[in-house]
């Protein structure tokens, strides 16, 4: 994933358009309404379960709409727009092997244990069935990951308004934070997942025109095609798994083993199954059929995204008169990869739409910022606070607890935005800061659901140890390159692939050492193991559903599509 | 009208379409962007009204099924 344009920071005059007055109305009427639902969210939220898991009364679609949408920053939306025009239809990898899978894995398989052991959190399951070590190691890493790329998202906004539209960097940062901080603090995860949802309508409605309108432009898909080979002769754009036979033979040198093995097996299902972001929003469904309903209908939703991400990407490399470059050679006058999204919204959209292009994505940050800030306030105040800093406290006190977190951890966000600002290079980091945790963590986690005989010792070790030896891969391959080839299997890897096989690499030693370890220490005597591993567990069949209500039916069409897609797209 | 989320995002498109529908009728949308380079070779319809009206028609969908809703 690639980072807005920084250099352009420096060239006031060079913004990509001069917004209407109609333009700032409709991005009024958004912070508006965001708030009046912050307000209006209040009376709901009391109890703590109210505050942090939504009262747990959200149906499949709701849960299952901000499931996905929580997942659809802006980031990624402009990030991934510009990555398709990198390395063409590629990028659509991590939208289908690199998450269909992984959805439909966390609703069959892994849902009833995270609901029925009516756990809070993904560290909060894990306190349950380990114990405390292995619950306050991931909820540490969690917390500070996600304020940081709570951080992240408040100072990659700030730089895409000013390049889109010329915006003060403070004035963006504080105005939307504020927003932010009110309505969380306020409503709760209720707010959060609200808004997300309506982010999830915006964004589509805002950026539909723009694949719709180019294909138009650009003749079908198959007018598309002739263009870019056109424009661009020798390179293959618009096959997904055909050069992937070589490292060489694609432009992000990877092999088809990295992709499925370290993308579709570890990565997507380290993030969508045990990053707590999304999962919350899971848990707060309604019943156990619900849960694990809402990640297979996110699914479907999911698969549809390239639609409004990458085939932009697709069509800049068929449409524009000019081609972009990337961020290291940009020049005055010029344009990165990254902007290709903003671009084609310029392209297509007058005054009015280009206002609603604006607002949804604005939408999809604030939101973003919206769902790592609920997430900290949880994971602080009930799997940090509660359990080491004041057990028994009222309801109430963990419920004011978590809304004085919310702002607290706001304005540690707006620091690190502007920690951020300052040393840039610190996003290169935050990736694979992130991939350090979650393969391990996804081994910690499915090894404890599906065996009984794992103990919180090999837990605990496990985890430290995949963490810790990802940490050290990295490293190496900055210091001496030729362990590259050793890592990634191939000296011509480039960074993508680097991070899916070190995924790999990290969740096979968290799996080895967990498993080593459980076997020479003893299980604790009480262990209560109902509602947390296969076998002692009691989960409701769904034989007695009809069929067409069963998720698992759901999950099987999923993946059925999912098939389909990479068929035609070959 | 409780916590059903088809409220807010009825209301919320309904309030876009009409904006952006009367928007489209009123006035005669010129380019916005600083670089007409971008913007060559497209031929501009009136696509605010249009989408306008669609986003207005799924608004008010979306309201009247949570609207009915609230009733029962």
């Amino acid at each position: 994933m690639s980072l807005p344009p920084l250099a352009l920071l420096s060239d006031p005059s060079a913004r990509i358009m001069a917004p209407h007055a109609v333009d700032f109305v409709i991005i009024v009427i958004y912070f508006a309404m965001v708030l009046a639902i912050g307000f209006y969210l209040k009376k709901y939220t009391t109890t703590g379960e109210d505050f942090f898991l939504a009262g747990r009364k959200m149906t499949a679609w709701v849960a299952g709409l901000s499931f996905v949408s929580a997942n659809l920053g802006t980031l990624e939306l402009m990030g991934w727009a510009g990555s398709a025009y990198q390395y063409g239809i590629l990028a659509a990898h991590w939208y289908w092997i690199g998450a269909i899978p992984a959805m439909v894995f966390l609703g069959i398989v892994m849902m009833p244990f995270y609901y029925i052991s009516k756990t809070h959190s993904v560290p909060g399951y894990l306190q349950l069935r380990f114990g405390e070590p292995t619950s306050a190691l991931s909820a540490v890493s969690f917390a500070f990951m996600t304020i940081l790329m709570s951080g992240v998202n408040m100072f990659s906004m700030a730089l895409v308004m000013k390049v889109m539209l010329g915006w003060n960097l403070n004035v963006s940062i504080w105005v939307s934070s504020i927003t932010v901080g009110l309505y969380v603090t306020l409503g709760g995860l209720f707010s959060a997942i609200f808004n997300e949802v309506v982010q999830f309508f915006l964004i589509w409605f805002g950026a539909m025109l723009i694949p719709i309108l180019g294909l138009i432009e650009a003749g079908g898909w198959s007018g598309m095609v002739e263009r870019i080979q056109h424009n661009f002769p020798g390179q293959d754009f618009t096959h997904l798994w055909g050069p992937m036979a070589h490292f060489t033979s694609n432009p992000m040198g990877i092999h088809w083993t990295g992709i499925v093995f370290g993308l579709g097996m570890t990565i997507s299902m380290g993030y969508w199954t045990t990053d707590f972001l999304v999962v919350q929003r899971v848990l707060s469904a309604q019943d156990l059929r619900a849960a694990k309903l809402a990640p297979i209908i996110g699914s479907f939703f999911k698969m549809a995204v390239p639609f409004i991400v990458i085939l932009p990407g697709l069509l800049g490399l068929a449409v524009l008169p000019f081609k972009l470059v990337p961020e290291s050679q940009l020049q005055p006058g010029m344009h990165s990869y990254n902007e290709v999204l903003p671009l084609m919204l310029a392209r297509y959209c007058g005054p009015g739409l280009l206002g609603l292009g604006i607002t949804a994505l604005l939408a999809g940050f604030m939101s973003g910022m919206a769902g790592n800030v609920s997430a900290f306030s949880t994971v602080w105040t009930y799997d940090l606070y509660r359990p080491f800093l004041r057990k028994s406290a009222p309801d109430a006190h963990y419920v004011a607890m978590g809304r004085w977190c919310t702002m607290i951890g706001l304005l540690i966000s707006i620091g690190a935005a502007y920690v951020v600002m300052q040393f840039a290079s610190i996003m290169d980091y935050v990736q694979a800061l992130f991939s350090f945790f979650i393969a391990p963590l996804f081994g910690t986690v499915i090894l404890g659901m599906m065996f009984k005989r794992i103990t919180g010792a090999g837990a605990f070790c496990g985890l430290l140890a995949g963490t810790v030896s990802s940490i050290v891969m990295f490293v190496l391959v900055k210091t001496n390159p030729s362990a590259l080839a050793v890592i990634a299997l191939s000296s011509h890897a480039k960074a993508l692939a680097e991070n899916m096989y070190r995924a790999l690499w990290s969740w096979l030693i968290c799996v080895t050492v967990t498993l080593v370890v459980s076997f020479l220490t003893k299980t604790r005597p009480d262990q209560q193991y109902e509602g947390l591993v296969y076998g002692a567990t009691a989960v409701p069949g769904e034989g007695n559903l009809p069929l067409l209500h069963r998720p698992i039916f759901w999950g099987g069409v999923a993946l059925a599509v999912f098939l389909v897609l990479q068929w035609v797209f070959w | 009208m409780g916590l059903d989320i088809r409220f807010p995002i009825g209301i919320i498109l309904t309030i876009y379409g009409l904006v952006l529908a009367i928007y489209g009728v009123v006035a005669d949308p010129a380019s916005p962007v600083s670089d007409p380079a971008i913007a060559e070779n497209v031929v501009r319809l009136n696509i605010d009204m249009w989408w306008g009206v669609a986003m207005l028609v799924f608004g008010l969908f979306m309201s009247a099924l949570a609207f009915r809703a609230s009733r029962r």
